[in-house]
């Protein structure tokens, strides 16, 4: 209160005009509205008087002039420290409430507990006066005071604050554990770039050039870079061959004729079969066993179960005993691992395998589709040199995760909130 | 995959025999199909079936695969085709437009409204799949009874020749059909650069189809047709017959009786449709060694029989008559999955022993793994983010020195229209949908960003809270860099990303490997975020190729 209450001022500003001012001209002392708080109060403490426009002193407002005011006088109080509610008139206290930014209230509870009649005997029959320790300090420990003290006895079921620990996220605690379970195996984990020519993701894979996953509204093509040259002429020339006629795979092939201008355009790979085939290319002897868990791209909009980038679980397996009955005992093997017991698999097709079968696992009342798998066509592995069949297979994996932890929106995996990863488990 | 729907009850009385429907549920997918719920107790059924199977895009097909499917009716169905001296004339102007033409007659139909429903459908997915949007082929069924034989096929200058086209009222000549008919507009593109039309017409001049566009108006099949003509053309001649006798069998299931034509041209007469089915011999040893289970050369031939198709064993030999149907059949391999089908995928999946291999993760594998137990340990939650980004987000926004990005040509949304040069921007997104949670937040990845086509494994770190300090973000860094073991050298950072003078950038061995530092204000705005951050990220595929270090 270095200038005072508003009014304090303008009692000052009209006493020393003589007692009598013009209500303007209190406006040009008290600047920025502060005149109409002054002139609010003034009138309520009967303090001043006003006649057209003229503001006077009445006699209570020239007593006050030398002294102080009840609610200047507890402002003066409460400058110093809180005062109980009790110590000051209740009137003064609302007025100052009502006040923008004045005082403000504590409230405080007092608690008065007494001795029981049961308590009075107890203590009569004798009570030894000992300290109880609360907060363990190093002190406590290195005195040696803890040896003649007490420690106090705290009751368990306080409410503690919760912490959570900083996890992994729950995709990838999945994806070490679908790693562990494939190296257990005796797999090798693998992976290949995203940007791939068609060629790789397409054509070695015996996709028919006029095929509808080729098409701009199925597969993201790049306009930087736009082509990817393809540099191995023995196997342009045999990728062609076997398109066309068959080549000498004992096929007919596709007929038409073959470009290698929509082959080598760049485009970002739609499966991880990418990565198994160039294993394949590179490891045509049996045995062989590779794993990739890594991403793929499709035209896809975003909606609660797709999205344009997700992840494969793909694997191959070359052997010398390796067969189709081979293959659905290892998908029905990794699937009962992931806790599906319920397995169906069914006929299917993809240009790159036959037979090829779907995977499927009787989940909530309902056969759900997990993947896809079969034997690569030999128009597929013969330009390789590979002499086995090559058992193949490409699962979903948040189609996996969502159906384990009851996840309904796809896009929560990806675009975290912080609350859920927080709360999500580890068992 | 085309959707085939139809009513329970048709399909029941196309297979002669009641099936429980609770059987048919079961059974069709066996047969290579993904059955749609049916709701509650309604016959509406539907089912998808893959592209090797377009002789299934029908209901008649359907009852004719399960007949042979389910045992009643093991074997190739023939159907008797009656020679008729209808003549098609292909005149040599086709040839650089639409060369291929195949034809057939079918007779004594009895048309209803669940035929002609289906027959549209049949047409429709064929000209989807096999036909890819008609470029490949395309069909015409019609009232044969309306229009006089021998038929022409020939092209035309697009304005010699006017008619009615179907769902109008008006003559139109051919190049107004492709401007105001809906289905012209639709594919003119398949006409584009020709100067001459391909159309059939009848001794009359009366014109049955412009193919693949639309029919004529005058030979539509209604409920009272009982004779057809049915027209294939395209540039793909093996597709245009797969197509032809797909269709015609299927009428003939429908109790139609099937007429050959003679096809004429220059140099060549012959009869059509050809319904004569391959023949194929496979080994039931080889086959079974191929299938891991042990089928004996009876019981081979009779799963090829449940596929509809003649197989009598021989030896060890199967000897296997593949109808016309069926082009999928392209390698015995494709016989060996109908073996397999016809078997029943059911009874696969017995045990296994894979010969004994050493399994082992790649590098960058190992790095991340050994990356996120630090990162967890210094009290960071790990996200999951897409390598999908969008050059504002990686650049304008971020701070980030550009460099060449992967761009898409076909992107679906401006938030993806490429593949992310670095993790911090995928992170920022995170803290902008967590704006309102609690604080601190301490998030990491260890994830792909790709640089010069080529995947670059990298991590990075983000704490967003009241307060941010370049003294932190440095703590956190140095402990990831003296847990790899690396020396390096600091320096100032100038880039955009951080508040001037508070940005550091790691060398190793002359290159930068990381950065870390305050992230200015501007950044922050930009990513709609409200809170200070501080960011650490750093390149680990140095470390992953090189497999050297302390905990790495």
């Amino acid at each position: 209160m270095l200038k005072g209450l508003p009014e304090r001022k303008a009692l000052r500003a009209i006493h020393e005009a003589g007692g009598q001012m013009q209500m303007a001209d209190l406006a040009k002392a008290l600047p920025e509205g502060e005149d109409r708080i002054a002139i609010g109060w003034l009138k309520r403490k009967g303090l001043t008087e006003i006649k057209s426009s003229i503001l006077s002193l009445t006699d209570q407002g020239s007593a006050v002039l030398k002294g102080e005011m009840p609610d200047e006088e507890l402002l003066r109080e409460l400058a110093a420290g809180r005062i109980p509610e009790s110590d000051a008139d209740p009137k003064v206290i609302k007025d100052l409430k009502g006040r923008q930014g004045m005082i403000s209230e504590i409230i405080e509870t007092e608690r008065i507990i007494s001795l029981t009649d049961g308590g009075r005997k107890a203590l009569a029959s004798g009570i030894e006066l000992k300290e109880e320790i609360t907060q363990m300090t190093d002190i406590i420990i290195q005195s040696g005071a803890w040896k003649n003290a007490e420690f106090r006895k705290y009751d368990i079921n306080t409410f503690a604050p919760a912490v959570y620990p900083a996890k992994k996220h729950p995709l990838s605690r999945l994806g070490d554990e679908i790693r562990r379970m494939f190296t257990d195996m005796g797999f090798t984990e693998i992976d290949e770039e995203y940007v791939q020519p068609a060629f790789w993701d397409m054509d070695v894979l015996f996709v028919p050039q006029d095929h509808p996953a080729r098409e701009l509204q199925d597969t993201f093509y790049l306009d930087k870079p736009s082509r990817i040259p393809v540099d191995d002429e023995e196997l342009i020339g045999k990728i062609r061959d076997i398109h066309e006629h068959g080549g000498d795979t004992g096929s007919a092939g596709w007929g038409g004729e073959w470009s290698r201008d929509m082959a080598e355009q760049a485009m970002l790979r739609t499966h991880t079969t990418v990565n198994t085939i160039a294993y394949v290319a590179a490891h045509p002897d049996a045995p062989a066993k590779a794993f990739s868990l890594s991403r793929i791209f499709r035209k896809e909009s975003i909606d609660s179960t797709h999205l344009p980038e997700f992840t494969q679980i793909e694997g191959i397996i070359i052997d010398e005993n390796g067969n189709f009955d081979m293959l659905v005992s290892v998908i029905k093997e990794f699937y009962s691992r992931m806790g599906f017991d319920t397995i169906r698999i069914r006929p299917a097709y993809f240009p790159y395998t036959e037979p090829s079968l779907e995977l499927e696992v009787f989940f909530n009342g309902k056969w759900m589709e997990l993947g896809g798998a079969g034997i690569f066509r030999p128009e597929v592995v013969a330009p390789f040199g590979v002499k086995h069949p090559v058992l193949a297979w490409g699962f979903g994996f948040e189609r996996l995760a969502m159906l384990k932890w009851g996840i309904t929106d796809i896009r929560d995996l990806y675009i975290s909130d912080i609350d859920d990863l927080k709360n999500s488990r580890v068992f | 995959m085309p959707l085939i729907n139809f009513d329970y009850n048709d399909l029941s009385s196309l297979l002669g025999e009641e099936v429980p429907k609770e059987t048919l549920v079961e059974r069709i997918p066996m047969i290579g199909a993904d059955m749609h719920d049916t709701e509650g107790n309604s016959d509406e059924m539907s089912v998808e079936f893959f592209p090797n199977r377009p002789d299934m895009y029908c209901v008649e097909g359907i009852a004719r695969s399960m007949r042979a499917f389910l045992g009643t009716e093991p074997g190739m169905k023939e159907y008797d085709v009656e020679e008729t001296d209808i003549r098609v004339i292909t005149d040599p102007s086709v040839a650089t437009v639409r060369p291929y033409i195949l034809c057939a007659a079918v007779f004594d139909m009895n048309i209803d409204d669940h035929f002609i429903k289906s027959l549209m459908e049949l047409q429709e997915k064929l000209h989807m799949t096999i036909g890819r949007k008609r470029s490949k082929l395309a069909i015409g069924v019609h009232d044969l009874d309306r229009v006089t034989p021998p038929f022409e096929y020939r092209a035309v200058r697009p304005g010699d020749l006017r008619f009615v086209p179907l769902a109008s009222d008006e003559e139109m000549d051919l190049s107004e059909i492709l401007i105001r008919h809906e289905k012209g507009r639709a594919y003119a593109h398949l006409l584009e650069g020709k100067s001459r039309y391909p159309v059939i017409t009848d001794a009359d001049g009366n014109v049955l189809s412009f193919p693949p566009v639309i029919n004529g108006t005058l030979t539509t099949v209604t409920t009272e047709t009982k004779n057809i003509f049915v027209d294939v053309t395209g540039i793909d001649e093996k597709a245009v017959k797969s197509a032809l006798d797909i269709v015609v069998t299927a009428m003939a299931e429908r109790g139609g009786s099937i007429g050959s034509v003679i096809m004429e041209g220059k140099g060549f007469e012959h009869r059509s449709p050809d319904l004569s089915p391959s023949s194929w011999s496979i080994s039931a040893s080889e086959c079974s060694d191929f299938l891991g289970r042990e089928i004996s050369p009876e019981e081979t031939a009779e799963a090829l029989r449940r596929m509809g198709m003649d197989a009598m064993a021989e030896g060890d030999t199967v000897f296997a008559e593949v109808p016309s149907t069926r082009p999928d059949i392209m390698h015995k391999v494709d016989l060996y999955e109908d073996v397999a089908i016809g078997y029943g995928f059911e009874r696969f999946g017995g045990t296994h022993s894979m010969t004994q291999t050493t399994g082992s993760l790649m590098a960058e594998t190992m790095v991340s793994e050994s990356m996120r137990d630090v990162m967890t340990g210094l009290g960071f939650t790990e996200a999951v983010t897409l390598t999908l980004s969008s050059e504002k987000d990686e650049f304008g926004i971020s701070g980030i020195e550009e460099k060449e990005l992967v761009m898409i040509r076909n992107p679906i949304t401006e938030d993806h229209t490429c593949l992310r040069a670095s993790l911090f921007p995928s992170l920022m997104r995170i803290l902008r949908r967590n704006k309102h949670r609690d604080l601190p937040q301490k998030i990491f990845e260890t994830g792909d960003v790709i640089s010069d086509c080529r995947k670059r494994r990298h991590l990075c770190g983000v704490v967003m809270d009241s307060k941010s300090s370049f003294t932190e973000s440095k703590s956190y860094m140095e402990a990831v860099l003296r847990e790899t073991g690396m020396k390096y050298e600091l320096a100032h950072c100038t880039d955009r990303t951080f508040i001037p003078g508070r940005g550091a950038a790691v060398t190793v061995e002359g290159r930068r490997i990381g950065s870390f530092g305050e992230v200015s204000p501007e950044v922050i705005e930009g990513f709609e975020i409200t809170h200070p951050v501080m960011m650490l990220e750093i390149d680990l595929q140095w470390f992953a190729d090189s497999r050297e270090g302390g905990v790495i």
